[in-house]
């Protein structure tokens, strides 16, 4: 199989067939508290594209130089990875808000949110310790790999936030029956649109 | 408001139009009339069968759903519901299975029949616009012809409860509750909808592969051998996929009314067209296979899920065709045109959110969010 190949695979895998949302259902913490508005569902995507692909590279780099050769990986990876995103978001934090102001004013805000966003975590995860995407290719992901993945995770948690975002704009004004006003639609929309996911199951042999 | 003659006063809108959602949903069935009654020579009792169950058990679920939201007649809708469901089952234990649906059918069109005909003291009496005869139609259109009775019957609780009306009703639901329900019913039980193709005309009535199955596997060498039973009698396929040519004539009809515009269509079967070329597949096999007219024609120009504008549906239609092709050659399944069009009714409301129209003289944002 061909470097390309492989790239465009982990990447597709990553973006549509195992979406991170929709698919494995992970964050859906933020997914529902952001999506009321398309403006901070698309500041939300920006920050957490930006934060992730520093994350998993970081995680990446511990896992194969420190933890890995160390044989402390198997029983520490989680909190070492959730102490590294969480205080390398508060220190990016504080980084944006002195050099980019402007930055700061479109995603800062978000930053917060993003140190305890399991989407996050699941990538960097996933870059160390590959178990999710079950192909016949890439056991342990080179760092250009985690890179392609990690985007590919990225913008399948924008993709899905942002059209989740259009339609909750539509369903809001609909008159839907009492008890199922808010949340409970919001939970039955996204489970068709992983309905409509699901279709992309075994695209590519993924 | 002083009566002086001729003279009306009124408020705005002052021209109506004689169309409404009732006389268009008519030429929607009048459009499937010509495909579906074929089916019905071809299919025999199994095909009718479906095409009943579908369609009585849809209009049974918006009858008893409007019912209950409207509280009207709460206790006898909950028990037509509740017999409609136990009657069948203890039929079936009785050990009379092949009497259950019947069972069924009389129960629910009795009961519709009961609240579209008996005025009520206090009550109004239902009336149909025909949308969920639509919808059950489309369902049963999208099944194989020798599916269990079952399979429509939840099928339409799926299509009118789950699909449309739990989102507010007509015009309100984001995917097209026809295609949610094949959908579920493909997840949930696989074993009955990829199998159960058969044609009752002819000498014996035997199970096959559908033509795009043979294609998938490399079975059917010459694909040219299978554009004349597609175009006219579908050896094998789901009940609305009988004929292309027939739901090209519906097509047509609804064309010519202007109940449906030339966009969705057009560009869904143009861009399977230009992918199958690209991909290197046989184009006018994979435009007469499977569900591709039913779904270009029938399916995807559905006015709630798909774009308002011309230029969203232009894009609407070729992403859905590009989907199909994509499924249908690189995937593991034969057919893709249920899920290409489920995830275009998904990107629905953000294709009308970018290609709202600019309303003239209006300067563009500076932000370049609407492009």
């Amino acid at each position: 199989m061909g470097e390309v190949q492989r790239y465009f695979l982990i990447f597709l895998g990553a973006l549509l067939i195992y979406n991170i949302l929709l698919i494995r259902f992970i964050a859906l913490c933020s997914y529902f508290g952001i999506s009321n508005s398309m403006d901070t569902s698309i500041g939300m995507s920006l920050a957490v594209i930006f934060v992730m692909m520093v994350s998993s590279t970081l995680s990446w780099g511990l896992w194969n130089y420190v933890l890995a050769p160390l044989g402390i990986g198997e029983f520490l990876y989680i909190p070492v990875f959730i102490f590294v995103i969480a205080s390398f978001v508060q220190l990016e934090e504080m980084f944006i808000r002195k050099t980019a102001p402007t930055l700061y004013k479109a995603m800062g805000i978000y930053l917060p949110l993003i140190t305890t966003n399991c989407a996050v975590l699941a990538a960097a995860t996933e870059v160390a310790k590959p178990g999710f995407l079950k192909m016949s290719i890439a056991y342990n992901y080179t760092l250009p790999e985690a890179w392609v993945y990690t985007f590919g995770v990225a913008l399948g948690y924008s993709a899905a936030l942002i059209l989740f975002a259009a339609i909750r704009e539509r369903v809001d004004f609909a008159p839907v029956p009492g008890p199922l006003r808010g949340y409970p639609m919001a939970f039955v929309t996204s489970a068709l649109m992983s309905l409509a996911f699901t279709g992309f199951a075994g695209l590519f042999g993924l | 408001m002083a009566g002086g003659g001729n003279l009306v006063v009124t408020v705005s809108p002052h021209i109506k139009s004689p169309e409404t959602t009732g006389s268009i949903m008519r030429l929607v069935l009048l459009g499937l009339l010509p495909a579906t009654l074929w089916a019905c020579v071809l299919f025999g009792i199994s095909g009718i069968a479906v095409i009943a169950i579908s369609v009585i058990t849809a209009l049974f679920c918006e009858v008893t759903w409007h019912n209950l939201r409207d509280g009207k007649g709460t206790g006898r809708t909950w028990f037509a519901l509740v017999s409609s469901l136990v009657v069948p089952i203890g039929v079936s234990a009785a050990g009379l299975g092949r009497a259950a649906p019947a069972a069924a059918i009389a129960l629910m069109s009795a009961f519709i029949l009961s609240e579209a005909g008996i005025s009520r003291q206090g009550e109004r009496r239902h009336s149909f616009d025909g949308s969920a005869a639509v919808t059950g139609l489309l369902l049963a259109l999208v099944l194989p012809p020798l599916v269990p009775w079952w399979i429509p019957f939840v099928g339409a609780f799926i299509a009118i409860w789950l699909g449309k009306e739990i989102f507010g009703g007509l015009g309100y639901n984001v995917f097209n509750p026809a295609l949610v329900a094949r959908a579920i019913l493909v997840l949930s039980w696989p074993a009955h909808l990829t199998a159960g193709w058969f044609r009752s005309l002819g000498i014996d009535a035997t199970s096959k592969a559908t033509p795009l199955m043979l294609a998938k596997t490399g079975a059917a060498a010459d694909l040219t051998a299978y554009y004349a039973p597609l175009l006219l009698n579908n050896p094998g396929g789901c009940i609305g996929e009988v004929s292309a040519f027939l739901l090209l004539v519906g097509g047509a009809m609804l064309l010519w009314k202007r109940v449906i515009t030339w966009e969705i269509p057009v560009t869904y079967l143009g861009a399977m067209a230009v992918a199958s070329v690209l991909m290197g597949v046989d184009p006018v096999f994979h435009l007469l296979a499977g569900g591709a007219v039913l779904g270009a024609v029938f399916m995807a120009t559905d006015y709630v899920t798909s774009p308002v504008s011309s230029r969203g549906k232009i894009v609407f239609g070729i992403m859905c065709g590009a989907i199909t092709m994509l499924l249908r050659v690189y995937s593991k399944a034969p057919e893709g045109v249920t899920s290409a069009i489920l995830f275009m009714n998904m990107v629905t409301p953000l294709i009308d959110r970018s290609t709202m129209p600019r309303p003239f003289g209006v300067v563009r944002a500076g932000r370049g969010v609407r492009k």
